[in-house]
């Protein structure tokens, strides 16, 4: 069954019996947890769009190893062409939900581990690529969603994994068996961990030698012996306790985040993917990392909705033809549209690894990221503007249905005169969702933190860009010749 | 080509609408609508069509 249904995705969730915890209690339905849900659904839109003939082009993919057409979110790229439709993915699925919808971050812990097992056989004669291929047909065969996790706690950040005072801090290996290893640490800011079937883990920085029991990836069932999630709280969240209110901005889909504790977790040799190599860490987080920038595609998509909102709640206020707005509403375009330029690029720009996977431009990738830190801000800005105070003064969706007080609000809140309030009312609240409701956490911060912070991706582009060329190019031009 | 039902069977082949310009699937409604009873539209993957209809989103795709 290598195509699951949407259906299918989350009957498949209730058989997980995962230990989660909100609020300080344990979650006896996950699937069915009102603030979870949401997520839940949008994940499985993932799956929805795979069936849908008119999507069925960028969503799918044909797998290298089997043949079977399988979701693109279980494929390891295998030309420029899949990189392309990856970004163009992201971009959809984005505008589909409004929200992320989390399963990218499998897709690149797969394709980074598709590069990197190999590399490390190439290097010390392993067999951890074999392996991995055995596992990637698995997560294949049975359309998986997989949670990439890399981002351990850290403790203090001066200190390397070795020196901390807590050594689980990062997350590391506490005993070897002959049947496999026991690790102990955490996974923090985990987006779609609850809506996982698999966590695959990665290190979370190079190492050196001294860090050797730390150099480890590996993949678990979320449901293993020993795992625990911790919700994150997102701003507005229990909004979604209130049934069905407009006050959710986003009435169908959202995102969420989770610490994830491994507490002496029994993981088999055959799951184990890198153990002890600490001179290719640096390479594993390097790659998921340029990968999983490129997947920030999806905030153009998340893009297209705010600025859809913010065009609707100009013309629900009538003021869409005033010329400020309408630059305003021209402004907000040209930086999406740049995020768009930046996602198709270093995907167009992808070459070819050793394993036969095919990489992004890894420059180009974090000059996409490093812009998606910035420019979501300037367009929710922007789209605050546009909307208007009335955004976060508006009264309650049960005040507009409440028989004291509606009458008022169908009165006074009304915008254009053909416009029912409800519908004002409704816009205003996906753009308060959108730029400071739970919807922020990933259109705003997880842009900024997500994938690296900005001063990650200005490591990267210092060190990834050609500057003795720059200066030969401008030397050459004002005739300075140095070999005299 | 035309089969002997007398009807054309017309395969429809979408792209992956990433960033469409227009609602593909509402003018294929259309077509389909404004072909009823001459013709039949149907998946990419039936047998024996006489024809391809490449819905495109935009000029790249």
């Amino acid at each position: 069954m290598p195509l699951m249904t949407a259906e299918d995705y989350e009957e498949s969730l209730r058989q997980l019996n995962l230990v989660v915890y909100m609020f300080g209690k344990r979650v006896q339905n996950v699937v069915d947890d009102p603030i979870i849900r949401p997520s839940m659904k949008a994940v499985a839109k993932t799956y929805e769009l795979a069936h849908r003939p008119e999507h069925e082009d960028i969503m799918t993919a044909t797998s290298h190893i089997t043949g079977n057409r399988i979701n693109r979110f279980t494929h390891i790229h295998r030309s420029v062409e899949d990189l392309v439709k990856k970004s163009k993915m992201g971009r959809l699925l984005g505008r589909e939900t409004g929200c992320c919808f989390q399963r990218c971050v499998g897709m690149d812990a797969l394709n980074a581990l598709s590069i990197v097992t190999f590399n490390i056989d190439k290097k010390y004669g392993t067999a951890y690529y074999k392996r991995f291929m055995k596992y990637l047909e698995y997560v294949q065969e049975n359309d998986l969603t997989c949670d990439g996790a890399m981002t351990d706690p850290k403790g203090d950040r001066s200190l390397p994994p070795h020196g901390q005072k807590d050594p689980d801090q990062y997350m590391h290996v506490v005993e070897e068996r002959k049947d496999g290893i026991v690790v102990r640490g955490a996974k923090a800011h985990q987006t779609g961990a609850v809506n996982s079937h698999e966590i695959v883990i990665m290190p979370t920085i190079a190492m050196r030698e001294e860090d050797r029991d730390y150099a480890l990836s590996f993949a678990m069932p979320s449901d293993g012996s020993g795992i625990l999630y911790i919700m994150g709280r997102q701003s507005c969240d229990t909004r979604k306790l209130e049934g069905d209110t407009i006050d959710r901005g986003n009435v169908l889909f959202g995102g969420h985040e989770a610490l994830v504790v491994f507490d002496d977790v029994f993981v088999p040799w055959d799951r184990v993917f890198m153990y002890r190599e600490y001179d290719l860490a640096g390479q594993l987080v390097e790659n998921f990392a340029a990968y999983h920038r490129q997947s920030y595609a999806c905030k153009v998509g998340v893009g297209d909705v705010l600025i859809g909102a913010a065009q609707t709640a100009a013309e629900y206020n009538g003021v869409a033809s005033a010329s400020h707005i309408r630059d305003k509403i021209v402004e907000m375009n040209h930086l999406n549209e740049t995020l768009y330029c930046g996602c198709i690029a270093c995907a167009s720009e992808g070459h070819r690894e050793p394993s036969g996977t095919y990489n992004v431009n890894v420059l180009l990738a974090n000059v996409h990221k490093h812009n998606v830190t910035r420019f979501p801000y300037d367009i929710a800005r922007l789209a605050q503007d546009i909307a208007g105070g009335l955004m976060v003064t508006m009264p309650s969706n049960e005040d507009l249905k409440s028989p004291e007080t509606g009458k008022w609000l169908e009165k006074y809140l009304r915008g254009h005169s053909d416009i029912p309030t409800e519908n004002r009312m409704r816009i205003l609240r996906l753009i308060e969702n959108l730029t400071l409701g739970t919807a922020a956490v990933g259109y705003l911060t997880e842009s900024m933190h997500g994938a690296g912070s900005p001063q990650a991706q200005r490591i990267m582009i210092s060190r990834r860009v050609n500057m003795r060329e720059k200066q030969k190019a401008a030397k050459k031009l004002c005739g300075i010749d140095e070999k005299e | 080509m035309r089969k002997n039902s007398g009807k054309l069977k017309i395969s429809v082949k979408y792209c992956g609408g990433c960033n469409p310009e227009y609602d593909r699937v509402e003018l294929v409604e259309k077509i389909a609508a404004s072909l009823k009873g001459k013709a039949e539209l149907v998946s990419p993957e039936s047998e024996g069509s006489d024809m391809v209809l490449a819905v495109q989103g935009c000029s790249t795709a």
